[in-house]
């Protein structure tokens, strides 16, 4: 089983939830919790323990023979990305723009491409003190294909939930390619917002994304006593369930801004991730 | 030799310069040889990443020498060296192709 959370806009409270839900849901079920925001992780920094492995998550790249190449420029004409540019005198290759498609190699005539690797970033594998295994990738600055070490994450929590773990997913945020591979497949979506326009707007986006991908989700509305009662209409015409409600209040800035998991220390807020864990649960 | 400004609009030498290099709307080519100016599409604006790096790909395959422009951004200008395109800047982007080219045939333009 593999529950991703996701969030249309930034900032909405996504890694908050899913690491206060993963500590609740640890206390009953064999988890283990995937950070897939690899361009600004930060769940790690909510599960003290120790770091067991370390990653390198490697790409291919093409290098050119210029011995055998005759400048034809056919791989630079089929690299959709730029990622092959073919002058009067040399080649170049954006080691950066390359997505590893090998369809350069493929058209060369002369036989003048291979590709060789390079790390764009890392895995790292930690077990934490709440007793669960802990991923999370980080992509390296300058990089852009956050897709390589997510889908790599990917099939990590596919072999746990396999072999009958329940795999919690923090998502990037949006409805990008990351958060895309990050959701695709999953049995389940937790979808956190706001009510606030942004908020409403954004989640609008990812419910039209999940409906694609024919995945079954709820909401969780953080800073509930915030806003306008717009996010509640929308939700109950479109008969999309609502998971649980969670009120801005100080206490919670205060836990989160140590690092701490509010859930762990506040019974009212045991409760309210517990409820949440109880509502998702039905609807599975 | 082939000459290539990044220009916002098609209306031939008057056509005024477009203050983005990778994403401008067009790119005028004077031939020096020929005498002649063209306006061609620049396909790499609309792409994702790399619009500069892919302009500079067009300006090559349509056998550019020199580029003017008002700003250059570090990648493109990696790739013009790459593939031997010099480039020329400009102090201002508010000024038509036919202002530029005189400024270049009179030596006003500093190499980037």
């Amino acid at each position: 089983m593999q529950i991703a959370i996701l969030s249309g806009k930034g900032g909405v409270g996504k890694t908050f939830v899913s690491t206060n839900l993963a500590a609740i849901i640890a206390k009953k079920e064999k988890i283990v919790f995937f950070d897939n925001d690899v361009e600004e992780p930060n769940s790690h920094l909510f599960f003290k323990g120790k770091d067991i492995k370390e990653e390198k998550v490697n790409v291919i790249y093409p290098v050119v023979d210029e011995n055998k190449c005759d400048l034809c420029g056919e791989c630079g004409k089929f690299c959709q990305f730029g990622g092959i540019l073919v002058g009067k005198k040399k080649v170049i290759v954006i080691p950066q723009s390359c997505h590893g498609c090998g369809g350069c190699k493929m058209v060369c005539s002369r036989d003048a491409i291979e590709y060789t690797e390079r790390d764009i970033g890392k895995i790292i594998e930690r077990d934490t003190d709440l007793g669960f295994k802990f991923y999370y990738g980080i992509l390296n600055i300058g990089e852009l294909a956050a897709t390589d070490i997510i889908k790599d994450l990917r099939a990590i929590s596919n072999e746990y939930s396999q072999k009958g773990y329940l795999c919690i997913i923090d998502s990037p945020p949006g409805t990008s390619c990351s958060a895309y591979n990050t959701v695709e497949g999953v049995d389940f979506a937790v979808l956190v917002s706001e009510p606030t326009p942004f908020g409403i707007s954004d989640m609008k986006l990812v419910i039209e994304m999940l409906k694609e991908l024919d995945i079954k989700f709820g909401v969780v509305i953080n800073r509930a006593n915030l806003g306008s009662r717009e996010i509640y209409d929308y939700l109950n015409k479109e008969g999309i369930p609502i998971l649980g409600e969670i009120n801005f209040d100080k206490l919670i800035v205060d836990y989160y801004s140590k690092g701490e998991l509010i859930s762990t220390y506040i019974k009212s807020y045991n409760e309210i991730f517990t409820a949440i864990y109880n509502n998702i649960k039905e609807l599975l | 030799m082939r000459i290539a400004v990044p220009v916002r609009e098609d209306k031939g030498w008057d056509s005024l310069i477009d203050e983005r290099f990778g994403r401008g709307a067009f790119f005028a080519i004077y031939d020096t040889d020929k005498d002649s100016l063209e306006i061609i599409e620049n396909t790499a604006k609309d792409v994702a990443s790399g619009a500069g790096r892919q302009a500079v790909q067009l300006l090559s395959d349509n056998n550019v020498d020199v580029v003017i422009a008002y700003e250059v951004g570090p990648k493109s200008k990696d790739t013009l060296d790459a593939l031997g395109i010099d480039a020329y800047k400009l102090d201002n982007f508010n000024m038509s192709v036919k202002e530029v080219i005189d400024l270049y045939n009179n030596n006003k333009l500093q190499k980037v």
